[in-house]
């Protein structure tokens, strides 16, 4: 885990002013992604996972609006004359810049301005072209599909669509537009894929097939040389952990147990939801559950909606939080800001090795979910280019 | 299947009046399971469950606050509610004492009488509580006051139907001889074991942790620890359409998916399967901060009924009569999961306790009201046989109408 979460400044919240830039995560293991694979050793004990693609259920798949298959680039704020700048930088030659302006010349007489580019322009990008593009139209959340690409954290689309009823044509024409984002591929050209796509039912399955999200599942391997009562220390969090800890004792004292699903370790409300999308029960107070709604509720029985409100939970923080330096414990609450801004882009729950507690987005289509912190960070610096970090625990 | 289906629908089990020999219990009781031994449930719907048996023991910080402790000290008293002596003998004769030891427990130096409640206070030397027949604990224990839930001869200790041994496979923390005076002391109610003589216990512990180790291995429940098996062949639709109930957990079928999708991973742990509240709360006892208002804890009906909610509702705790009533009707075989097994009294009609199916002959329950017991995984012959304590039960089995998401 030579991951950057370990770099520890100051707290913006807390008045501070800067954190350097992160380091790229280590690349996420997972050319095959099926098997499992050890954790680092550590006072969580043995751990091993295996990761589960989990794509959104039908009856919340089915709610996913089918784009056009129209590409279209918004450039908001921009002149015709900067859209060409980029444009350029982004190597495409000025015979396909002509004809893009030809295709898109009633939505370029006034700002804002819009491209609409052919699909065969669009697929003869190469990635480095498509990658400086999507950079710059990712700001603006217009372009939707820019901004929150599709993120392939193992970096291999045969694998990460693999069991989804896509055809193998489907999975080729992504595989050709993808680009890199981190050091995981990225995926951005719904409307391109589209275009081939005839049938409504492939389309429902592509567009079931790109909720897809990468989680774990977690196990720790026990055996009679384990230290049971190190491992307990770990996974309990004060008062609130010892209710579960009948259930790890009991397992430790059991000869026919040697794995136990880490599901069983986490506090009530992370074990009631994770690997699931949300129900429409837990947008009763009018949204769905954040970040800070998943990370500040981690260890409460009954989770309150009070967290959904950022300055209710950043005042939370401030006062029943503090920071800390590694090594980071089961609990601890990381806090991703913009280093330039600091404004809090995502929290979450470390919860061994590299291993965080997530829930990335309030849309039902994402879930919660376990995730390693090198792929989290990918994925949430899609939008941001320079991200800090600060490790918190709650006051004692 | 089978043995859901010789149950299925309801089953009225029947039983002398009185008492059972221990030989009689076997019957429903599973118990060939060498105690830790990994076994598999019959293949069916819900595919095949892979499973190993646990001991759960409540927490000690529970354990602390039990009414049993308030006076750790104190001796054996029977109270028994008569209007003179010689209602009060009368009484240990129904129960079957012979009028030696009558006349030596109703001794008046053995007597006095309650100013304030006016019962007839027997303290009971060491001798007769040990020399007592089950039947005879059967008898008189009931019937010694306060009818409260704090009294150990009213609300006995409710053990597993192979009794105290049955949890007494891992470590104990207590010596040999206190197992075999628990056994010794335990008796039946119905066919359920049932366990009182907390003060006999505690007047021979060495500590007061010794008192505490002694609640603990009597709040111990045999638990099940069950994982699917799942290969790449195995039947995705037949699979969902169990475990999804009806679409009332169609939130589980993602990772049901991507584990049948998964190489070298065949196992996947049940918790992962269940619907939001009982994969919450299954292995766990309950808080003090968690589900509950005031003196009404989450209790077997509660939970049952709680079972498709993705939040319990308080009204729960109140009663689900009017639930029962209006949005379950009998449910025909096959078993579907989630299904509501209800016992019930078969002469009062009382409902006497109720739990979730599983799959197989496994079942989701907490078996009783106290915070010392958790909600865990069990075999339905088990927890029939742990209520079996009238002459009568009926088992009967209801599922949610369509129209109806939990």
């Amino acid at each position: 885990m030579k991951v950057l979460l370990l770099c520890l400044s100051c707290f913006p919240l807390l008045g501070a002013t800067f954190l350097p830039a992160l380091e790229d995560s280590t690349r996420s293991q997972s050319s095959v992604a099926t098997k499992p694979i050890p954790c680092n050793p550590g006072p969580w004990g043995q751990l091993d996972y295996y990761y589960i693609y989990l794509e959104a259920p039908d009856h919340i798949a089915d709610l996913i609006s089918a784009p056009s298959d129209r590409t279209i680039w918004h450039f908001p704020g921009k002149t015709l004359d900067e859209i060409d700048a980029i444009l350029t930088t982004a190597l495409i030659d000025e015979r396909q810049r002509n004809r893009i302006y030809n295709d898109s010349d009633v939505f370029i007489l006034e700002p804002p301005y819009r491209l609409f580019p052919a699909i065969d322009i669009v697929e003869s990008m190469n990635p480095l072209s498509r990658q400086t593009l999507y950079r710059h139209l990712s700001p603006w959340s217009e372009n939707r599909f820019y901004r929150r690409p599709i993120i392939i954290e193992s970096g291999d689309v045969r694998s990460w669509f693999a069991n989804s009823n896509l055809t193998d044509e489907t999975i080729l024409h992504i595989s050709k537009l993808t680009y890199q984002l981190g050091n995981s591929l990225a995926f951005s050209d719904i409307p391109a894929v589209l275009t081939r796509i005839n049938s409504d039912k492939e389309e429902r399955e592509f567009l079931r097939a790109i909720t897809r999200t990468r989680s774990l599942v977690l196990r720790m391997t026990i055996s009679a040389d384990s230290d049971f009562a190190a491992l307990k220390d770990y996974w309990t969090l004060g008062k609130n952990g010892k209710d579960l800890m009948s259930f790890f004792d009991s397992v430790s004292q059991t000869p026919a147990v040697e794995t136990v699903d880490v599901i069983h370790l986490l506090p009530s409300t992370p074990r009631k939801y994770l690997n699931t999308f949300p129900s429409l029960s837990l947008a009763m107070d009018g949204q769905y559950p954040g970040h800070f709604w998943t990370s500040l509720n981690f260890d409460r029985y009954n989770p309150l909606s009070d967290f959904d409100e950022e300055k209710t939970a950043i005042s939370f923080i401030r006062k029943f939080y503090q920071p800390v330096a590694k090594p980071y414990r089961y609990g601890d609450l990381l806090l991703f800001f913009d280093v330039e801004t600091s404004d809090v882009i995502h929290t979450c729950i470390y919860i061994a090795d590299d291993i965080v507690y997530t829930r990335n987005d309030r849309s039902p289509l994402r879930p919660f979910m376990l995730m390693k912190i090198g792929d989290l960070i990918t994925r949430i610096r899609a939008a941001n280019a320079e991200l800090g970090v600060e490790a918190l625990r709650r006051k004692e | 299947m089978k043995w859901v289906t010789a149950f299925h629908f309801f089953v009225v089990v029947c039983l002398p009046p009185g008492w059972a020999k221990d030989s009689e219990v076997p019957a429903l009781a599973d118990r060939d399971i060498a105690p830790f031994q990994v076994r598999k449930t019959q293949s069916g719907p819900w595919g095949i469950i892979e499973y190993s048996r646990l001991i759960l023991e409540p927490p000690t910080p529970y354990i602390e606050r039990s009414e049993d402790l308030k006076d750790p000290n104190g001796e054996t008293v029977w109270n028994i509610l008569a209007e003179s002596i010689d209602g009060a003998q009368r009484i240990l004769e129904e129960a079957e004492f012979d009028s030696v030891t009558i006349r030596e427990l109703t001794r008046e130096e053995n007597v006095t009488v309650n100013p304030d409640t006016g019962w007839f206070e027997i303290r009971p030397s060491e001798e007769v509580i040990l020399t007592m027949t089950p039947e005879q604990r059967f008898r008189l224990y009931p019937k010694l006051r306060p009818h409260l839930a704090e009294n150990p001869y009213f609300q006995a200790f409710a053990l597993t139907p192979g009794g105290i041994r049955d949890v007494v496979k891992t470590p104990t923390g207590l010596p040999d001889k206190t197992i075999e005076l628990i056994e010794q002391l335990t008796y039946f109610k119905g066919k359920a074991r049932r366990f009182s003589d907390i003060r006999l216990l505690f007047s021979r512990a060495n500590s007061y942790d010794e008192k505490i180790r002694i609640l603990k291995v009597l709040g111990r429940e045999p638990d099940i620890s069950a994982r699917l098996i799942l290969r790449q062949d195995s039947n995705l639709a037949e699979l969902e359409e169990f475990w999804g109930a009806g679409g009332r957990n169609r939130e589980v079928f993602p990772i049901l998916r991507s584990v049948i999708a998964t190489r070298e991973v065949d196992r996947l742990d049940i918790a992962h399967l269940l619907p939001p509240t009982p994969r919450k709360l299954v292995h766990t006892y309950p808080t003090p901060w968690g589900y509950g208002i005031g003196g009404d804890a989450p209790d077997c009906f509660w939970s049952a009924f709680s079972f498709f909610s993705d939040s319990p509702p308080d009204r729960y705790l109140d009663f689900t009569n009017h639930v029962f009533q209006e949005r379950y009707e009998p449910a025909p075989p096959p078993m579907q999961f989630g299904d509501l097994i209800l016992i019930e009294d078969a002469e009062t009609g009382d409902w006497i306790h109720a739990c979730n199916y599983i799959a197989d002959d496994l079942i989701f329950t907490k078996n009783g009201k106290s915070m010392g017991r958790a909600w865990i995984i069990s075999k339905l012959s088990e927890v029939v046989n742990s209520y079996f304590n009238t002459n009568k039960i009926k088992v009967s089995f209801h599922r949610l109408k369509t129209s109806y998401s939990q």
